[in-house]
């Protein structure tokens, strides 16, 4: 029988916005374009999705 | 020509037979394997008793100080007899009770109105499709020959292990890890998605990671892509985007898919985008003398569900009543201790369905039954809609989350306010308080509160 043995990165949830470590005291999730987003509050889920609407019109243009 | 036919004889069979025989009719019931079907046999009869066991041993611990674990093949010998005890008593001696006449075996449908089962053609007026699911098994390299478990497996092992890489981060893959680690083998989840319990709220699932890696000493990995597993130095290595683990077996918990190969095509009856039996609200299929029921559609796989869903399509079938089943009520539960427990829809599913919500989330140590269990651990949230304060969605994660919830699924099915659950006096200590308290946390600061307000 072998020990579990472990060689793995740990991927943190992190604000899409500001990066903050995301906890279950501070989470929203929004989705955005059909894929769900994660943010420390809705202030910065408003300025994600402002620039990724911003990011959308001048890419079609 | 038969009345009806029954094809399964797990939760949805069961229930739709023995509602057949009290509306008066004789059913053919078809089935192959453990009769009882995924739950009693290898879901969440065996599982449940699995986890208990784990449980008293973790209390016992916590009482003397020390880690203690049950011998390994003692706690699956144990979780036999209960499994053994139930099949027998609700299901053979059931169905011996009943007036149906039973065939062993595996059905396939010839026309939309006959099956074919060990070489005998049978037609009948109405079909029940009721067969269930099986552990869906993702295309990885090298996972055919290095060997892995599925719950089944896993459930009856026939060597002891040490160390359990569960590949998934779903329910049955935190209740595995929480059963295995507790029989004392060292677990880790490789998870996908960006969080366990994808579906849930994030609080939760971030709460739920927390625990497990803190209480349980689970290592958590999200958003892992596995690419490849082979043989190791003894173990087995699964290799992933974000590098290895080996360990002495894997567990697949990649969900479970229907059970349709059953020459479907030849009644008609169409899939949907699931890979399940496509139904409307009546368990009705495309064809429209063929009715399903349980696992085999897609939808939530739950025993409960499955049983209600089997005796609202034999209703139908027989009756032509037009049944539907109240899918926002529908309770689920991840049994592992604390439990985690919801009904009704998330905020953001509440959100995209056009409701104006208001939430909120209360913290376990805010509940005095928690305090004076001292398992203070976990959450409960709540999402209203912020107009006629109707409750819309309850998520839980604590001491016996998995009772409390079935008073959340009442107050979702009823339409029940906030203000129906403040009005409503709940025994004090209970943990089931929490709902209330919840509610009470939309209009007041419940950690300036005394025991009873």
């Amino acid at each position: 029988m072998v020990n579990l043995r472990l060689n793995l990165k740990q991927d943190e949830l992190k604000c899409e916005n500001c990066g903050a470590k995301l906890s279950e005291d501070e989470i929203y999730v929004r989705e955005i374009n059909s894929k769900e987003h994660y943010f420390c509050c809705s202030h910065c889920a408003d300025k994600y999705e402002a620039r990724f609407k911003e990011a959308d019109r001048s890419s079609c243009c | 020509m038969e009345d009806l036919v029954i094809i399964g004889y797990g939760a949805a069979g069961f229930a739709a037979l023995i509602r057949a025989n009290q509306l008066g009719i004789k059913p053919v019931v078809v089935g192959y394997g453990e009769i009882g079907g995924t739950c009693v046999n290898v879901g969440c009869v065996p599982s449940k008793r699995m986890l208990r066991i784990g449980e008293l041993y973790n209390n016992s611990s916590k009482i003397v100080g020390k880690k203690l674990f049950p011998e390994f093949f003692q706690a699956f010998q144990d979780k036999a007899e209960i499994v053994n005890s139930l099949r027998k008593e609700k299901y053979e001696d059931v169905i011996n009770s009943y007036d149906v006449k039973l065939i062993i075996g595996k059905a396939h449908f010839i026309s939309p109105n006959a099956i074919k089962v060990n070489g005998e053609t049978i037609e009948a007026k109405k079909f029940i499709i009721a067969t269930g699911s099986s552990p869906n098994v993702p295309n990885i390299k090298g996972l055919t020959e290095v060997g892995f478990w599925t719950n089944v497996e896993a459930l009856s092992p026939d060597k002891t292990i040490s160390s359990l890489a569960i590949i998934g981060g779903r329910a049955l893959a935190l209740e595995f890890a929480q059963m295995y680690k507790r029989l004392g083998v060292d677990t880790i989840i490789l998870q996908r998605s960006e969080r366990i319990l994808p579906d849930w709220e994030p609080e939760i699932s971030l709460s739920v990671k927390n625990y497990l890696e803190k209480n349980d000493n689970i290592p958590i990995f999200t958003n892992v892509r596995v690419k490849e597993v082979r043989k190791g130095n003894g173990g087995k290595i699964v290799v992933t985007d974000k590098g290895e683990v080996e360990a002495d077996e894997i567990l697949l918990a990649t969900g479970r898919k229907p059970n349709v190969e059953m020459n479907l095509d030849a009644a008609g009856i169409e899939l949907n985008d699931k890979g399940g039996i496509k139904v409307n609200e009546e368990l009705r299929t495309s064809n429209p003398n063929v009715y399903a029921a349980g696992d085999v559609i897609g939808g939530p796989m739950l025993e409960a569900l499955a049983g209600r869903q089997g005796s609202i399509a034999a209703e139908n079938a027989i009756m032509n009543v037009k049944r539907k089943i109240d899918m926002s009520s529908v309770p689920q539960v991840v049994f592992i201790e604390p439990n985690v427990a919801k009904v009704g829809l998330t905020a953001l599913e509440a959100m995209k369905e056009g409701y104006d919500i208001d939430h909120r989330v209360v913290k376990m140590n805010n509940i005095a039954k928690a305090r004076i269990l001292r398992e203070d651990y976990g959450l409960i949230k709540m999402v209203i809609d912020k107009k006629f304060r109707n409750i819309l969605g309850v998520q839980m994660f604590g001491k016996y989350a998995a009772e409390v919830i079935n008073e959340a699924a009442l107050a979702v099915k009823f339409r029940a306010t906030i203000d129906d659950l403040i009005d409503t006096i709940h025994v004090f200590p209970t943990m089931a308080e929490s709902l209330r308290i919840v509610a009470l946390a939309f209009t007041s600061d419940v950690s300036k509160m005394s025991c009873c307000v």
